[in-house]
């Protein structure tokens, strides 16, 4: 589902932030990914969204080969997944309803499937009530909460989470966790970035690490 | 379509000094387009006027037969750019000559000894329809094909005046169409920056919408209607801008240039014209804006953002 093959990304300068990155996640599968801060887990989960591309290696999801994508391809893929940014990245000017529609509204679904759509998945994030405020009104954990709705509204093939639960008090945490993973039940293929070492022993799933940009299995 | 209104009134509501500044350049500019026009239709009017005078006289031999006038006005009905040719007698250009030349020399009438030595000719004229860079050269094919007829002792139309007013058409045509580029470029450019700075503004709502899987026609589409919205604005404000300044300025121009005097009339763009007007700002709208929001939306603006210029 997705792979990675001798993976290198070098920003300005000689920064490298991925070195010789293997990495085979299949389809369905519930992995976690930590490291310290600037390990390259922002960078690795980037490459995976599409948001940005390797310098060298290979990296596939799905059927698409980041490395030959064509410009048409592209929004194809980012419509298969969804993607829990770590900065939010909600439009400050629209609603929140109109925020978590925004992937619906692209792939073109029509009015009554994108307002049921998103108040029901602002019904399971406990957000529904806020549905017409603008980001800037919410607190960190609701915005938090938004982009989760928003990355889970279309029913990707593909989530990918940086730090998720970064904002949240612990049980709104496990509360979101357990949406993960009925998200993962259901046959979504989850890469979730934490920090926070007690949530993954919890949740007895896979653990990569990643550590001044090189991934190794299990805990460093 | 509401979304787009939105669009493009959440423009104005966010960013209305820029846009305001927009539409006062853009109206501006379209102003001296239309301005331009008008100076170019009534100045051609004028150069028409003047091209109606210059007449091809096909001076006959005495010796001319019928049917050499005959064939002549044969060929002659068959130059699709001149009127038809007018027959004037030895007889009638002698009272003609005799008319004009009746204040200033009124012996003349009276002296019996001086015979006629006029000759008989055909008139013709080119036709008001053609342009007057072309006249030149239609009278100098037409005066050489009938130059070799029998009966044919001169064809003459001015030639050196006629060479000076051709010039003087051809120039104005070429610097015109070279002013009326300058002018499009310019506003181009005044509505690709204004709405560069309108999607620069809007950088992080490019990059989401990107980011969600949006396609590039889904994220240019707005940007483009709005161009052709500014355009729509400005080139309208522009035609009732030049049209207050026509009211204004047309006692003046007429008294001051006496277009009269030349049969032309000092008169506004027509509803063709108009519409051009009104086109050429839409287009460049929807041009301008194109240029610039296809540099910002490639599908990878967000990277280009972080990475920068060392994006790869």
């Amino acid at each position: 589902m997705i792979e990675f093959s001798h993976v290198y990304k070098t920003y300005s300068g000689t920064v490298h932030a991925l070195k010789n990155i293997n990495l085979n996640i299949k389809k369905g599968e519930f992995v976690f990914l930590t490291g310290p801060s600037g390990a390259g887990k922002t960078t690795l989960f980037r490459m995976i969204s599409a948001y940005d591309r390797p310098c060298s290696g290979h990296v596939q999801v799905g059927n698409y080969k980041l490395n030959e994508i064509s410009a048409k391809e592209i929004p194809t893929l980012r419509r298969s997944i969804g993607v829990v940014y770590q900065d939010f990245k909600l439009l400050k000017a629209k609603t929140i309803f109109e925020n978590v529609a925004l992937p619906l509204e692209v792939r073109g679904e029509g009015e009554t499937v994108i307002r049921k759509k998103v108040n029901e998945i602002l019904d399971r994030v406990g957000l529904v009530y806020k549905k017409g405020k603008c980001p800037d009104f919410l607190s960190g954990g609701e915005q938090q909460r938004v982009v989760i709705a928003r990355a889970l509204v279309h029913q990707p093939g593909v989530l990918i989470a940086d730090e998720p639960t970064g904002n949240l008090d612990p049980h709104l945490s496990e509360e979101i966790m357990d949406l993960l993973e009925n998200i993962n039940a259901q046959g979504t293929t989850v890469l979730i970035a934490t920090h926070d070492h007690n949530l993954v022993k919890r949740r007895n799933k896979r653990l990569v690490t990643i550590k001044d940009g090189e991934l190794s299995e299990g805990a460093a | 379509m509401s979304k787009y209104i939105n669009h493009i009134l959440s423009s104005f509501k966010t960013h209305p000094t820029i846009q305001l500044t927009t539409i006062i350049v853009l109206t501006g500019t379209y102003v001296l387009i239309s301005t331009f026009f008008v100076a170019k239709s009534n100045i051609d009017g004028v150069l028409s006027s003047w091209g109606e005078k210059v007449r091809l006289n096909i001076y006959l031999t005495d010796s001319a037969t019928d049917d050499d006038i005959n064939k002549i006005k044969s060929k002659l009905s068959k130059l699709k750019k001149f009127s038809p040719a007018e027959y004037v007698s030895k007889e009638q250009a002698a009272k003609n000559f005799m008319a004009s030349m009746a204040q200033s020399a009124p012996d003349l009438l009276n002296n019996s000894e001086l015979g006629n030595p006029l000759p008989a000719s055909l008139e013709l004229s080119i036709k008001s329809s053609t342009s007057g860079a072309e006249h030149l050269k239609l009278l100098k094919i037409a005066a050489e094909s009938i130059r070799a007829f029998s009966g044919v002792e001169e064809v003459s139309y001015g030639q050196g005046w006629v060479k000076n007013y051709s010039d003087l058409v051809s120039g104005f045509k070429n610097s015109s169409y070279a002013f009326l580029l300058l002018l499009i470029l310019g506003s181009m450019l005044v509505v690709s920056n204004s709405i560069r700075s309108s999607v620069s503004q809007r950088l992080e709502e490019v990059e989401v919408l990107e980011l969600v899987g949006a396609t590039q026609s889904m994220i240019r589409t707005p940007y483009i209607i709005e161009g052709m919205v500014l355009g729509l604005i400005t080139s309208i404000l522009a035609i009732m801008g030049t049209y207050l300044l026509f009211l204004w300025q047309q006692s003046i121009i007429i008294k001051e240039f006496d277009l009269i005097t030349f049969g032309g009339q000092f008169h506004f763009l027509n509803l063709m014209q108009i519409l051009g007007v009104i086109s050429l700002g839409v287009s460049m709208g929807a041009a301008g804006s194109y240029f610039s929001v296809s540099k910002i939306n490639t599908g990878w603006a967000a990277a280009k953002r972080t990475n920068g210029a060392n994006w790869q």
